[in-house]
């Protein structure tokens, strides 16, 4: 067995210098998708410009320097995980592409938006890489209070919008939470992990518990303040998630409950016709032209895709109420049918388990927890967002991971994917390779 | 601003004959592109180091992602691909979904037939392909099934009943195959379920043709279980052909009321039937006489006088008056005199109980849901007491502030029939049957039928008597105030022995009962015998 690994190992190496990163199948599919659009466009009688390939061009232009910057900086971690992120960004394009009809649109500033998300990964990927990562662990404390400061900045400087609070420009800092908490988390579990190993829920430890307990609840409590329950729920499962992973034991996955019903609470308690929304959910026929109404444009728009879909760019998103953030995914499903809807599906799914095999693939804890954190923000939002539209949760307003509109989303979820590009490759110690690899294999 | 060429080349690819079919290869060649991308790029065999980053994930975590993942995978179907089997939401998308190539637009609701099994409603597809509903015997329905119309909306049965004549249950293996073509082949057009409704073909048309020109209503129901039979008003409308004008309000008539249900009139002296079946309920078994100079309780209150007074009176004779008589008599003669002292000394508090206990207070549908075109709602009942006698006079005699739909009075015919028990109508076949309220117990029920039997075979329904069909009715001549003529009822059931159907006609200023309504009662009843709808 051992001699097995150090064999695997050694192949390792040689592969690494040799197989750069694949994406001719994803440039078929954005060449065979923007033809498809454009079609589409033409045939509503548009005259077709230049400007109209500019998304299409941008992103090409982007991906080619970000797998060359890969390539010069020898990139050594799995390449699969780049790969499945190209191709989700360029479907993310594609269907954006689609939403952003006007010429102004096309113009503007929205198609820098994955282009510049390319810039934040490489970024996000250089300060992470090879260990760095375990170097910035004194941070920590900083993401968090940076985090409050959002929050705080937003509730005092931010406009409100149909609920939610925007920072200038219609950015919403707020999804710089999707990182900061899972670092803060991270640093916090790390510096205390003997505390908290194998305690199961019933038996905590006091002392750190309550310092959690403290610093969470005035996290909630500004999120609460701000309408944003869809990114506490969020960050609540996420921190279940964190808390099993440090701790080894399902016992915390009760808290699972807890949040749930605290959920429905605040729900009902602090949203504006809160009672309205979990109607829509349980019965989006009770009041089909109001509550129901989003819910139930999104569903017509499934059937009418129904199983191979109208094809890319011959959906009709005007139809349904905000769909490009909430929604995209009853647009793509629109689009691509039920078979795409299941590819996207595997997509995820291969992608969220290359996450996760980054996490098992860390022998520290601090960048262990830092990606598993991560991987659970992207599978909430990922698994969340989709249930809303299927009508299995209720609508939370969570975007869905590079599919969805929105810079700030976009960006964010960038940075987490270079952060996990960072730790695929871990430092390389030769000395004690063995010795930690074998430390490693308690932790999960 | 940088210089925006025009993409020719492109243009002209996309404008080409050939390019929907390119562009229908490329969308499958999109997702098999995906799917081929997706998984070289997963199981990536060349190197070894895919094994590397995947070390052995726990298993729970893997359980817990496919859960998540096979879960809203299945829900979606529910939507996307079996959406067809979920009724609310085809009729959701067929009222509100705008998008012209969504395959619910396609689905044909289903057919409506009769207790027969005869189609009332069928859906019809156009040249154009596009699906339009046709009622086969235009205006006779017009009221009671309503219209499906993209313009001008639902009402009717097509209303109440739109969810169940789109949706389909899957319950046998050839609705699974069904449906499995239909997700692949979502050209074709598929059809609701019908829906049965408890009326009878002929007996609504043979009662439309008698109603003719006169404005109107005509009410058949099955005795035991309140099925309609026949639930005719006139003016009609013809809901194959529906204009802008119907909806403006200039219309003389107003067509579009359903006056079977909807329709609020001063019932006369049908309304002694009730007034009967609550004195019996108190017991009474005494008699009272009928004076030429009528019942007032104040000299400011014109007299309540029998019409034989009036008749005498047009030619020029003096009348009378009846000597003492029994309720049985009365009843036969209709003497307002007698019903009049009747209902004083019955008391207010009687006559409203049995008002409301006879579910004339109660508000209803005649099809599951609350289609308003299909509401009977509840009589205008006054407020009567003791205090005020000559209220309760006006009442006894179905005049006053009193005002009830023909179907409330097939209704409580229906109930002295039944033993008096009323149960509410409904359109729906083989419903389950629901009492709406108590008229009287079942010996008074039994008196009043006999009762009502003598009305026409010795009193004023005598016209309708046949030898082949015992009937009990009573007839209604209520005054309207004004010049016009005198509301005319008929209302009853049949037959006498073992009822099964009870009936109502009301004939707006038709004049005397017997002389509007009666003749369609009768003419309806003995043709219903003859053609076999009604089967003894």
């Amino acid at each position: 067995m051992a001699t097995q690994k150090k064999k695997t190992e050694a192949t390792e190496s040689v592969a690494e210098e040799r197989s750069p990163i694949r994406w001719g199948g994803t440039l078929l599919l954005m060449v065979i998708g923007m033809m498809l659009v454009l079609g589409v466009r033409a045939g509503a009688g548009q005259r077709l410009h230049l400007s109209d390939l500019l998304p299409f061009l941008l992103w090409l232009l982007s991906t080619f320097f970000l797998t060359l910057m890969l390539h010069w900086g020898k990139y050594r971690g799995s390449r699969v995980l780049p790969e499945l992120i190209l191709l989700l960004s360029a479907i993310g394009v594609l269907v954006r592409s689609r939403m952003e009809g006007s010429i102004e649109d096309l113009t503007g500033w929205r198609h820098l938006v994955q282009p510049l998300g390319f810039v934040w990964l490489w970024l996000a990927w250089w300060f992470s890489r090879k260990g760095r990562i375990s170097n910035m662990r004194w941070f920590w404390p900083f993401a968090f209070l940076l985090s409050l400061a959002i929050l705080i900045g937003l509730i005092g400087l931010g406009s409100q919008f149909r609920g939610a609070f925007y920072g200038p420009g219609g950015l919403t800092p707020s999804e710089l939470l999707k990182v900061f908490i899972p670092f803060a988390l991270a640093g916090y579990f790390s510096r205390n992990e003997s505390q908290w190993d194998a305690r199961p829920c019933w038996h905590p430890p006091w002392a750190s518990g309550l310092q959690l307990f403290m610093g969470w609840g005035l996290l909630c409590g500004l999120l609460v303040l701000q309408r944003d329950l869809g990114l506490l729920v969020l960050l609540s499962l996420m921190l279940v998630v964190m808390l099993i992973s440090v701790t080894r034991s399902w016992s915390w996955g009760v808290l699972l409950i807890g949040a749930m019903a605290g959920g429905g609470w605040l729900v009902l308690e602090y949203v504006d016709h809160g009672a309205r929304r979990l109607q829509a959910w349980l019965d989006p026929f009770a009041d089909p032209t109001g509550s129901g109404w989003q819910v139930l444009q999104g569903l017509s728009g499934l059937y009418a895709g129904g199983l191979t879909g109208t094809g890319l760019g011959a959906g009709r998103p005007d139809r349904i109420p905000i769909a490009g953030s909430d929604f995209v995914y009853a647009v793509y499903g629109e689009e691509l049918g039920y078979v795409g809807c299941l590819l996207l599906l595997f997509l995820f799914g291969f992608l969220l388990r290359r996450c996760a095999g980054v996490a098992n693939l860390q022998r520290e804890s601090f960048p262990g927890l830092l990606a598993t954190g991560i991987t659970a923000v992207l599978a909430v939002q990922v698994l969340v967002n989709i249930a809303g539209v299927v009508t299995l949760l209720p609508i939370t307003g969570i975007t869905l991971p590079y599919i969805s509109q929105g810079g700030s989303s976009i960006w964010v979820t960038s940075i987490q994917f270079g952060l996990l590009l960072g730790m695929a490759e871990p430092a390389v110690r030769k000395s004690k390779k063995r010795a930690s690899k074998r430390g490693a294999k308690t932790k999960k | 601003m940088p210089p925006n060429p025009s993409l020719d080349f492109l243009q002209q690819i996309f404008s080409d004959a050939a390019w929907p079919l390119v562009a229908s290869g490329l969308r499958w060649l999109f997702l098999l592109g995906l799917l081929w991308s997706l998984f070289r790029y997963q199981w990536d065999t060349s190197s070894n180091r895919s094994r590397v980053s995947l070390p052995r994930l726990s298993s729970f975590w893997t359980f817990l992602i496919l859960l998540c993942f096979g879960g809203i995978a299945f829900r979606q179907a529910q939507w996307q691909l079996m959406g067809r089997h979920h009724e609310a939401f085809v009729s959701f998308m067929q009222r509100y979904d705008r998008r012209e190539f969504n395959p619910a637009h396609r689905i044909r609701a289903g057919k409506i037939l009769d207790h027969n099994n005869r189609i009332l409603v069928e859906s019809r597809v156009s040249e154009k392909g596009v699906t339009k509903r046709f009622h086969r015997y235009g205006p006779t329905f017009g009221h009671v099934l309503g219209y499906n119309d993209p313009v001008y909306g639902l009402t009717g049965v097509e209303s109440a009943a739109q969810r169940s004549l789109l949706g389909q249950k899957l319950e046998s293996k050839q609705d699974w195959k069904a449906l499995g073509a239909e997700v692949l082949d979502r050209e074709r057009f598929a059809e609701g379920p019908a829906v049965y409704t408890s009326l009878d073909l002929g007996l609504q048309r043979r009662a439309s043709e008698l109603l003719g020109d006169q404005k109107g209503a005509v009410v058949v129901m099955e005795i035991k279980t309140g099925e309609i039979r026949a639930l005719v008003s006139h003016p009609d409308y013809d809901p194959n052909r529906l204009y802008n004008g119907l909806f403006s309000g200039k219309v003389p008539d107003a067509p579009l009321m359903n006056r079977a249900i909807t329709g609020h009139y001063p019932p006369g002296s049908v309304f002694k039937v009730l007034i009967a079946a609550s004195a019996l309920q108190n017991g009474f078994k005494g008699t009272y006489a009928a004076p030429p100079e009528g019942y007032t309780n104040s000299p400011a209150n014109p007299p309540i006088r029998d019409h034989e007074y009036y008749a005498a009176k047009e030619k020029g004779q003096t009348w009378r008056g009846y000597g003492p008589m029994s309720l049985s008599t009365a009843l036969a003669k209709s003497s307002n005199v007698f019903f009049a002292q009747l209902g004083v000394d019955t008391g207010a508090a009687s006559l409203l109980r049995t008002t409301q206990a006879a579910g004339l207070a109660r508000e209803f549908y005649l099809w599951p849901g609350s289609e308003p075109t299909l509401r009977v709602k509840a009589a205008d009942i006054p407020d009567l007491t003791d205090k005020n006698p000559y209220e309760i006079a006006q009442f006894s005699i179905g005049q006053g502030d009193l005002l009830v739909s023909p179907l409330q009075v097939a209704m409580i015919c229906a109930a002295v029939a039944n033993q008096g028990v009323v149960v509410k109508p409904t359109l729906e076949r083989n419903a389950v049957v629901q009492p709406l309220g108590r008229l009287c117990g079942p010996q008074q029920a039994d008196q009043l039928k006999w009762m009502m039997y003598k009305v026409v075979q010795e009193g004023t329904g005598r016209g309708m008597k046949m030898a082949e069909l015992p009937v009990a009715a009573k007839t209604g001549t209520a005054q309207t105030g004004g010049h016009q003529l005198s509301h005319s009822w008929f209302a009853g059931f049949a037959p006498v022995s073992e009822p099964r159907w009870a009936f109502c006609v009301l004939v707006e200023h038709g004049g005397y009962g017997s002389a509007a309504a009666l003749p369609i009662a009768r003419d309806l009843m003995r043709d219903a015998l003859q053609e076999g709808w009604l089967k003894l």
